[in-house]
């Protein structure tokens, strides 16, 4: 074994035990001794940094958290249906859905790779597929739920339905979405819809 | 709620604990999952981005995140990643914010050694390392790394996660994991070189 492939060893799995292989090496290599020592210590001094705060930290931010909660808890399901909410729809949303499932769609099918984790959904509320259908958990309090967002969510979970990996196009269109969403002056910023849009097909390509 | 009931959820597993919540919209359930992971989360989130009182903001709104998208996580990975997912992508996305809207200019020295680091050591006593000259490097030395490189080199140095499980949470493959991490561990040796005194070399 020589020493790069043990330091590689030993930074992927510092914390593990050692086979005697990498053990006869390190008793007899000071350097790759060195790193492994090294990389004890850093281990060490970090998780003294990541000590937590006070009680009272915690505390408070539950507070605010359950509160949230409690003041956003679904109150009533309701079935989606195009009309749904129509005045909300701001000028630019149903450009920017129809660009959004057209730019997707090639890089999509040109993916090697997948990440397999569900993502955060939660700005649109718990979204189930029922029966083919979709039904939205509304949060009363949300202070938005547009429609272009649903029609989304129905070519999406259509998508889904035909392609396996679409479960991962939807999260991470929705984390597009939202980060629109909280962008004010999106409309007046193409630079800035252009960089989102960069981030999502690099998000994509891995 | 009896005594006997609180000390069954307390001792169920994560995966029970979400399905209390799935089935019965549980708070009491959610709350321990909730303590269960906020020190850890707290960690992590602190490591990435790097200021006591937004990452309380970013905890609640992860936490809040994870409430509401809970019927979405069917067990496939452990809880804990599929959280920690959304802790990750909710300090990215502050990140994003914050270089999109120059709002606040990322800039680890002033964060380290100026005012942000004077209000991180005064609001407590838990705090303390980053008083001493090797906690600010760590830190200091953290907030430089590319953010891949952060990510990953939290999830391993301060999570203790496997390679696996990184590129399970970051969508990356394993190989490109191992590469990020070595690359990040490089940096930081660098940058500490005199801090901790290095010696050693390492084969890059």
């Amino acid at each position: 074994m020589n020493c790069r492939t043990l330091q590689e060893r030993l930074i992927e799995s510092f914390d593990q035990e050692r086979s005697p292989e990498e053990t006869s090496h390190l008793s007899a290599c000071s350097a790759c001794l060195g790193l492994f020592e090294e990389l004890k210590r850093f281990r060490s001094e970090i998780k003294k940094a990541q000590a937590a705060p006070d009680t009272a930290f915690f505390d408070e931010m539950r507070r605010g958290l359950f509160a949230q909660i409690r003041e956003n808890r679904p109150s009533k399901e309701i079935r989606v249906t195009p009309i749904f909410r129509k005045e909300r729809i701001p000028v630019w949303a149903p450009v920017l859905a129809g660009l959004l499932v057209l730019a997707l769609i090639p890089v999509l099918l040109s993916r090697q790779q997948l990440p397999t984790i569900q993502g955060d959904l939660a700005f649109l509320g718990a979204l189930e597929t029922v029966e083919g259908e979709v039904s939205i958990e509304v949060y009363p309090e949300d202070p938005v739920l547009l429609e272009e967002e649903i029609a989304i969510t129905d070519e999406l979970l259509l998508a889904q339905s035909e392609e396996p990996e679409g479960e991962v196009w939807i999260q991470e269109t929705f984390q597009l979405l939202e980060t629109l969403e909280e962008t004010e002056d999106l409309e007046s910023d193409p630079a800035l819809l252009e960089e989102e849009f960069l981030f999502l097909d690099e998000v994509l390509s891995g | 709620m009896a005594a006997e009931e609180i000390a069954a959820v307390n001792a169920a597993s994560d995966l029970d604990l979400v399905h209390r919540v799935q089935e019965h919209d549980d708070l009491r359930a959610y709350e321990t999952l909730v303590r269960r992971y906020e020190k850890e989360a707290f960690g992590l989130a602190y490591t990435l981005v790097g200021d006591r009182e937004e990452v309380k903001d970013l905890l609640q709104e992860s936490f809040f995140s994870l409430y509401r998208s809970i019927k979405m996580y069917r067990g496939e990975a452990s809880f804990r990643t599929y959280f920690f997912k959304i802790v990750v992508n909710r300090c990215r996305d502050a990140q994003r914010r914050k270089s999109s809207w120059g709002k606040i200019f990322w800039s680890p020295s002033a964060d380290i050694e100026g005012e942000s680091l004077e209000g991180i050591t005064e609001k407590t006593p838990s705090d303390a390392l980053i008083r001493t000259e090797l906690g600010r490097e760590i830190h200091s030395a953290l907030k430089r790394l590319p953010w891949r490189q952060r990510t990953v080199f939290s999830l391993k140095f301060m999570e203790g996660m496997k390679i696996r499980e990184i590129a399970e949470m970051t969508g990356l493959s394993e190989g490109t994991v191992k590469a990020t991490l070595f690359h990040a561990v490089l940096k930081m040796r660098q940058a500490l070189k005199t801090a901790l005194g290095l010696e050693s070399e390492v084969h890059s």
